[in-house]
């Protein structure tokens, strides 16, 4: 120790002023390094970018497949030109199954843009500040648990029925245009997104208040406050960035959530509306045909979601791990 | 010690944190109850004391990152208690503070050149590469390679991160550092290291430390005076040799008592405390010491010299002349209290008045020796 020391303390001497500064590893270049080297996550990483590139694409095949209508070809068995059969419109339900995934992965983002910042603004001040701006949130999420789910998310939906967001959406994307597929063709789901994003933050909130409560307390906090830091700057240079990577765990998990949801009201008929394709729907659609064996289109819309979820949530496990600092090696 | 040379004065200070009581009475534990010293400018003074006697809470209530309850720190002339937040905040630059724990002082998410710049951002001292440069100058001083600006905290053994917490310090350039504690986290030989790191650089810069520490032998290597904290108030106060010799408060006694004796063949005679500290909720009457002190319960039981039976105004009250002869003080200067269970005679004036830190005044000695024993005046 001694010696390494001196050794420090000799260099620093001889050091030139020109010499090249050496770059330290953060903690977030460790935690993408142990993700990186994580089999099953890069493996989970692959099929949620697979989805997202059919997402991606969809839009281009969907004008293709709205106008396949065929009335003889309802309800055709998978054959090799139908390899997942047709509905009953006699529309290629492997087609179907694949621009669900825009549905979804349109409502995973969306609501959870909302419900991550939110959570994470609300959980920090509520933790940092305690008192009672901590009484007031904390008596808004435990008012909003109070109301059963599925309830509260059909009430929201249609209180924003009007509200349309990034109406006409259209992001470019390596050489393609990503357009949200269900902005064109139901406007009013603005109000999922929304009534979702209002669910979807509280268990954020609840972790990042906690987190920061603990961080408060830390000495580098202290001694942020003791060179003349105030709460603003400690807030956004001290406790935010040591929270983030919670935010961005809650974002793989609360996708889930959102994909999960989006499939129950469109199950029950509340969540998109008719002819936008969505796995949801697809199961609703179909639960009736399953007992005459028409098996295919539920097993398609149920298989995409497991393989989805699947993977979103092995994913934000293995984000976790690579996250949380108690693993760390020093 | 004169008026224009004293950089720090501390007046009486009392720092209470409420916790909770009943609904009709609110509780408060007294972490720091009426504390006074000062210190002059280019010294160090050391706080020492068990863990829970209030150390920390001082150095944090001077630098005002835990309001004050009662009492005035003059900084500079200039009372801190008064000040607004803001005010404060720009008085930061000019105090700061090193920490105990070099692991939990450094955010893990910055790198050491950020978290150096910290204070130069915070006050807007200089441009973008004039910073950079100060960067290099502060990595530098505190004898490490200034190319690891862009490394992180958890790049750095426990040493070198104490080394980046006190560039940290230094970097607004400031006159007073609260050294909370700086080396009692690591290694010894690293100790040696750090220590004399400080030394250097009050000399290099003139600057004043309180330096808090619970290890004597670590102040007597460091600090020019000694302060001696017991359950949030100061037990005695001297320059370093005059306490390390002749310590006169029974406390200071059993602290010096506990400390480690190097060489085997010295016979150690060592003062052992009964009890616990109590609860700084619920203080003792009095002197705080009394339930503990083994000198009130010896003079109680007759088996020590006092001057004069009125108990105060003893001398230094350690040497009995020759003719001494052991004999109970009257029953009207003794309060019989329960210790662990069984009843105990004490003196009456510990447990009634509550001692004031003052000057020995007894010829040979300087007056800066101060001590807050009733017995021993």
């Amino acid at each position: 120790m001694t010696q390494q020391s001196d050794n420090s303390t000799a260099q620093a001497q001889a050091a030139a002023p020109e010499a090249p500064v050496i770059i330290g590893r953060s903690l977030w270049g460790d935690a993408f390094y142990r993700l990186r080297r994580d089999r099953s996550a890069v493996a989970c990483f692959l099929v949620i970018m697979f989805f997202a590139a059919i997402a991606i694409l969809g839009p281009h095949i969907y004008s293709n497949w709205a106008g396949q209508y065929d009335y003889a070809n309802s309800y055709e068995a998978p054959s090799w030109q139908y390899p997942l059969g047709t509905d009953v419109l006699g529309r290629s339900v492997l087609q179907k199954t694949l621009l669900a995934a825009n549905t979804s992965m349109t409502v995973g983002l969306m609501s959870n843009i909302i419900a991550i910042p939110l959570g994470m603004i609300l959980g920090a001040l509520a933790g940092y500040f305690g008192g009672w701006v901590d009484d007031v949130i904390v008596w808004l999420y435990n008012t909003l648990l109070a109301v059963p789910g599925i309830i509260l998310l059909v009430a929201i939906k249609f209180a924003f029925k009007g509200v349309v967001l990034f109406k006409g959406l259209s992001v470019p994307l390596f050489g393609h245009t990503y357009r949200p597929l269900l902005m064109d063709l139901d406007q009013g789901l603005s109000g999922m997104y929304i009534a979702l994003g209002v669910m979807g933050w509280i268990g954020t909130c609840r972790l990042v208040r906690a987190e920061t409560m603990k961080i408060r307390e830390l000495d580098y906090v202290l001694a942020a406050r003791s060179v003349g830091s105030n709460s603003f700057m400690i807030l956004f240079r001290h406790v935010l960035p040591n929270v983030l990577h919670l935010g961005i765990i809650q974002f793989s998990l609360g996708f889930i959530g959102a994909i999960g949801a989006e499939v129950t009201l469109s199950y029950l008929g509340l969540g998109v509306g008719a002819g936008v394709p969505s796995w949801g729907s697809m199961i609703n659609e179909a639960r009736m045909n399953l007992v005459v064996g028409r098996w295919w289109e539920i097993s398609a819309a149920v298989g995409a979601v497991f393989l989805l979820v699947l993977a979103l949530n092995i994913f934000g496990d293995r984000l976790r791990d690579a996250f949380d600092p108690r693993l760390r090696v020093a | 010690m004169n008026e224009s040379s004293t950089l720090l004065d501390v007046r009486d200070l009392k720092t209470y944190f409420p916790v909770r009581g009943s609904w009709f009475k609110k509780l408060h534990v007294h972490a720091v109850d009426g504390v006074s010293f000062s210190i002059t400018r280019g010294q160090t003074l050391a706080l020492v004391g068990e863990s829970g006697s209030g150390k920390t809470t001082v150095g944090r209530t001077i630098l005002g990152l835990i309001p004050a309850t009662a009492g005035r720190v003059d900084f500079q002339g200039q009372d801190t208690t008064a000040m607004s937040g803001g005010q404060i905040r720009r008085l930061r630059r000019h105090m700061t503070m090193i920490f105990q724990d070099p692991f939990g002082s450094l955010n893990p998410r910055m790198t050491v050149g950020s978290i150096i710049a910290e204070p130069l951002k915070v006050h807007h001292v200089g441009q973008r590469s004039e910073r950079r440069q100060r960067i290099d100058e502060l990595l530098r001083t505190v004898g490490l390679d200034p190319r690891y600006a862009g490394r992180y905290p958890h790049e750095f053994s426990g040493g070198q991160r104490q080394r980046i917490g006190i560039a940290r310090a230094l970097a607004s350039n400031p006159e007073f550092i609260v050294c909370d504690e700086p080396v009692s986290a690591l290694d010894v030989s690293i100790q040696s290291q750090i220590l004399n790191l400080l030394s250097d650089l009050q000399e290099r810069m003139n600057l004043t430390y309180l330096f808090i520490a619970h290890n004597l032998a670590v102040v007597e290597h460091f600090a020019q005076r000694v302060a001696v904290m017991y359950l949030g108030r100061l037990v005695e106060v001297a320059d370093r040799d005059e306490l390390y010799n002749d310590p006169r408060h029974p406390y200071t006694e059993a602290l010096f008592s506990a400390v480690p004796e190097p060489d085997p063949r010295r016979r150690h005679t060592r003062v052992q405390l009964e009890g616990e500290t109590p609860s700084p909720i619920f203080p003792p009457s009095g002197c705080p010491f009394h339930p503990r002190c083994p000198l009130t319960r010896q003079v109680a039981a007759g088996h020590t010299y006092l001057a004069t039976s009125g108990v105060s105004g003893c001398g230094n009250g350690k040497t009995p002349p020759v003719n001494f002869k052991p004999q109970p003080l009257p029953p009207g200067l003794l309060r019989e209290v329960g210790y662990q269970g069984r009843p105990s005679l004490v003196v009456a004036k510990c447990m009634d008045d509550v001692p004031v830190l003052e000057p020995l005044s007894s010829a040979g000695t300087t007056s800066s020796h101060c001590h807050a024993c009733h017995l021993r005046r």
